[in-house]
């Protein structure tokens, strides 16, 4: 029985005594002798060995037992802290070993060095290890279900931070720059690693209660007062670019103030922010449709027929807008080169986004919601010691989801701000949940953190005590001035002459099926009609044949195409939809035609 | 209008605890309440009860399965059913009857298990143990499991005697504990055809009924079968024939008529909003039971369906497949009367409903 042996899946040769060939395999390997991931695996069943080499295999680092025992000593860390001895040293004393999933099922890893037994092969860094990046960033996420974990660690990604500190030379789209972006209280070890995650949020004084409804379904309240001092304030930026394009036949893109000769001619009030060289001056505050950069493109031969019909071949004025319902004060304009080697304006513009009600927060644990309601300072709940809280969260939100981590954050936080220190909130190795409570107890609050506080409304104490601490918020990009949108009339596109959709394109709200569902149902046939009426139009129908007659402008007269010439013809209204579906159904071959009745004939 | 019958006696019996000269205010009020609750002309009660029925139906999770009392039934129940009965789906993910018996037997075990015996069907792979394929002599050895024969109540002789019958065209004889077919004329390839047609020959039971289980429900015994077959299992004498139930509704539209097809499809469709903790009005639920029955026979929604009945092109088109359907009407010539709610949206007319089923006229006074 010999065993097949497998280098990257291609099939090299025979072993006798396969167990006998991983051993030695892994002992040439950790001498250094073969590279530090090429990794060994012995499938029993088929009796095959496989190697890898090959790029992209997930490996890890383990602690290499020997006899129950780990060959990482104390002395190596201590020699480590003193940086007498590094990582690599390690590996390639063969304590270290970088294992593949393939290889992992041939091991028997021990989590903790308490578990070891003599069966054991490898031992684990830490259980931290199971973590990535961003989840090790939630402090007590072991307290936490694994769902509320994943979600905690996304929102991190979305929050307004400092994301580089040199975003003011950078020219990014939909950018948001808090403006006092503070370090955590509550920490895990990976806020020492990875510096940039202490830039994403602020530390806040949060009552877990329930204040007028206006917290209900996850919303949360702010204090009016502390955004007026600058609680999560924050910047958004946003870019424009335009480019000089070169037209074949030596013409190209005019970069200036256009004259009112030029065709699509926006009006001198629109220009007016533009300086000589037709780009907008730097801290302009340029409101939607403002020119930001003034440009005028040659004709084009093969354009639009009615651009030079009336007047020979007239210019286009192609200028740069700013957005539908944006605006902000110019931070950066800069000339540069494209890729192509024309002439690249740049724009920045920023705005000031100050909390308002819809904009989004979240804490590292997943629970987001929104403002629901921002109230004045002096409608807030106090404390004993005369404390206002920044924001007040729903303690509904807790039951059901169970982030037990966010409850030992907030009094973490608390001991933390009230002593003037870190708290460690590493997962399983953090400061003790008790030791909290007493170090709150011995600094005259009480143990479980909970606080006497005051209805503002009436000054009466409130019937139970209100937990109360400090929390890490995180800003969320989702704001309403983003979202917000309206519109009454508009533009409409081409085939259905139907209002067009979505925000950027200034569209309507869709009336949509369900909708329609309700308004037939409640009997509401008049305002049904009305709704869908976005399209009306009123077609000319011959009542000899049925067909829609043509209306010639030209000649003031109407006439069908079957009959000719007619006095019948009679009007109706009908959508525009309708209308092109019967005429997609004349193009298959159909001829659809129409039997008019007069709605007063009996 | 006249209350209905039971109203009416219950406003008897209470108007007389009351004096006399308030017992007809008391009973012209209770006429004009009545009234008033009354659907209106032009009230849209097939929208209302889509509206009523959907809703709580993105409350049901989607595709779950519960089980009818047995762990070996995976009878479709919640969204999975509700799909079934209104797309009147003619497979069903698991077809299953309730068998009640005669009041004489119902707490009897043994007579129980006796019909249930008489229920299930046999063929002959249930009863064989093996069987052998001979290409020389052309013939087919089946070897029965007497043991299994026994505990069904089957004799060799008995099987014997039925593959006989079934035969004809063939030899068929006994040699100890085997049973040989031969078939002389056949080619080996349909002989593979006889073999496996053999081994589907029923023996005994009821054709379509795989299995059979007993439940004790209080003090009576009733059977729930796999499979089913309600007119077969109808005949049999020990079981009360008026509690039979299956849940192919298709088979009760053809054995007992359209209207106990209606009943069930108006039960089923309770039952599984019931499981859930959701109490929808019956209206609601018996428009949608009128919909699928009134063309006499049980229809889906569907495009096959309740759809393909409706005498609008704009409506059929405005449902699935609208090239086919205008094509197909354009070479019938067919007219379409834009009477429908679908038809007045797609040509943005008044809908024919609430406030847009009535006209006003105004006739103007002459001097």
């Amino acid at each position: 029985m010999v065993t097949e042996v497998y280098i990257d899946s291609i099939f090299v040769g025979y072993v006798e005594d396969p167990k006998d060939f991983v051993n030695k395999f892994k002992e040439i390997r950790a001498k250094g002798q073969l590279p530090k991931f090429a990794n060994i695996y012995f499938n029993e069943e088929k009796n095959i060995i496989e190697i890898n080499l090959r790029k992209g295999r997930i490996l890890r680092p383990l602690i290499v037992v020997k006899n129950g025992k780990p060959l990482l000593t104390q002395e190596h860390i201590e020699k480590l802290r003193k940086g007498e001895i590094k990582w690599s040293d390690l590996e390639k004393e063969g304590i270290i070993e970088w294992v593949d999933p393939a290889e992992e099922e041939n091991l028997y890893v021990a989590l903790y060095p308490e578990d070891l037994t003599e069966e054991h092969t490898h031992l684990e860094l830490s259980p931290l290890t199971i973590f990535g990046i961003l989840t090790s960033l939630v402090p007590y996420s072991n307290h936490n279900q694994s769902a509320r974990l994943n979600r905690g660690m996304r929102t991190q990604k979305q929050a307004h931070s400092v994301y580089l500190t040199n975003f003011w030379q950078r020219f990014d789209t939909d950018i948001s720059i808090l403006y006092y972006p503070q370090e955590p209280i509550v920490r895990t070890f990976s806020h020492n690693l990875f510096r940039n995650a202490d830039r994403i949020g602020q530390n806040v004084i949060i009552a877990v209660m329930t204040q007028e409804g206006y917290n209900m379904e996850d919303a949360i309240i702010i204090n009016r007062g502390s955004i007026e001092r600058g609680i999560f304030r924050s910047s958004y930026f946003r870019k424009y670019e335009v480019e000089r394009i070169k037209y074949p036949g030596g013409l190209q893109d005019e970069i200036t103030i256009p004259s009112q000769d030029v065709y699509l001619y926006k009006g001198a009030d629109k220009y007016k922010y533009l300086e000589e060289d037709g780009i907008v001056h730097v801290e302009a505050y340029v409101d939607e449709y403002d020119v930001l950069v003034g440009k005028v493109s040659p004709p084009k031969f093969l354009s639009a027929f009615g651009e030079y019909t009336t007047a020979g071949t007239v210019k286009k004025d192609t200028s740069m807008l700013v957005r539908f319902e944006e605006k902000g004060y110019v931070d950066s304009v800069v000339i540069t080169e494209s890729p192509s080697g024309n002439m690249l304006i740049k724009i920045r513009l920023r705005d000031i986004r100050i909390p308002e009600i819809g904009d989004k927060f979240s804490v590292r644990h997943g629970q987001k919601g929104v403002v629901g309601m921002i109230v004045d300072e002096s409608d807030m709940p106090w404390t004993a010691s005369g404390l206002k809280p920044d924001i007040i969260f729903s303690p509904f939100g807790i039951p059901a989801r169970l982030t037990i981590g966010l409850l030992l954050e907030i009094l973490g936080g608390k001991v933390g701000a009230l002593n003037g220190r870190f708290i460690d909130g590493t997962p399983w190795f953090g400061e003790k949940e008790e030791d909290l409570r007493k170090e709150l107890l011995s600094l005259g609050f009480m143990e479980s953190g909970e606080e006497t506080m005051y209805n503002p409304l009436t000054g009466e104490e409130f019937k139970v005590k209100i937990y109360v601490g400090s929390v890490y918020y995180l800003r969320l990009k989702y704001m309403a001035e983003n979202k917000l949108h309206a519109r009454a009339l508009g533009p409409v596109t081409l085939l259905t002459k139907q209002p067009t959709e979505g925000k950027s394109r200034e569209g309507g709200l869709r009336w949509g099926e369900m909708e329609n569902e309700v308004l037939a149902a409640h009997g509401a046939s008049l305002l049904l009609r009305e709704a869908f009426s976005s399209d009306d139009v009123i077609v000319p129908i011959c009542e000899n044949c049925g067909s829609i007659a043509v209306e010639d402008d030209i000649h003031h007269k109407i006439y069908c195409p079957v009959c000719g010439e007619t006095d019948k013809i009679a009007s109706i209204k009908t959508s525009y939809a309708f209308l092109l579906l019967v005429r997609e159904l004349i193009s298959l071959g159909i001829w659809p035609r129409f039997k008019v009745k007069y709605k007063f004939e009996k | 209008m006249d209350l209905p019958k039971k109203l009416r006696e219950l406003v008897e019996e209470k108007s007389k605890s009351l004096p006399e000269d308030l017992r007809d205010k008391f009973v012209e009020k209770v006429r004009e309440e009545y009234e008033r609750r009354l659907v209106e002309a032009g009230e849209p009660v097939g929208l209302v009860a889509a509206q009523s029925i959907s809703e709580p139906t993105t409350q049901l999770v989607l595709k779950s399965f519960h089980y009818v009392g047995m762990r070996e039934f995976q009878v479709a129940l919640g969204l999975p059913r509700l799909l079934e009965i209104t797309d009147a789906r003619k497979r069903i993910k698991e077809k299953y009857m309730k068998i009640h018996l005669l009041d004489e037997y119902k707490n009897n075990r043994e007579i129980a298990e006796k019909v249930a015996r008489k229920i299930v069907e046999t063929r002959v792979e249930d009863i064989m143990e093996k069987m052998e394929f001979d290409i020389l002599d052309n013939s087919i050895a089946i070897y029965l499991d007497k043991k299994y024969l026994e505990k069904i109540g089957l004799t060799f002789e008995g099987v014997y005697n039925i593959l006989k019958r079934r035969l004809k065209k063939f030899e068929v004889e006994k040699k100890g504990n085997k049973i040989i077919i031969t078939a002389k004329n056949l080619k080996p390839k349909e002989l593979y055809i006889l073999k496996e047609n053999i081994k589907k020959i029923q023996i005994s039971g009821i054709r379509g009924i795989r299995q059979v289980h007993l439940q004790k429900e209080g003090e009576e015994w009733v059977i729930y079968t796999n499979g089913s077959n309600l007119r077969e299992v109808m005949r049999i004498p020990e079981i009360d024939y008026r509690k039979v139930f299956t849940n192919d509704i298709h088979e009760i539209a053809k054995v007992l008529g359209i209207e106990a097809a209606r009943r069930v499809i108006l039960e089923e469709m309770i039952k599984i909003f019931e499981t859930y903790g959701l109490r929808i009005d019956y209206r609601h639920f018996s428009i949608v039971a009128d919909v699928l029955t009134w063309y006499g026979e049980f229809m889906g929604i569907t495009r096959y369906g309740v759809i393909a009945e409706k005498a609008s092109t704009l409506s059929r088109a405005a449902f699935e497949i609208p090239i086919k359907n205008f094509i197909n009407s354009a070479m019938l010539g067919l007219e379409d009367d834009v009477s429908s709610v679908i038809d007045n949206l797609l040509v943005n007319q008044i809908i024919p409903l609430g406030t847009g089923v009535f006209e006003v006229y105004y006739k103007r006074r002459e001097k």
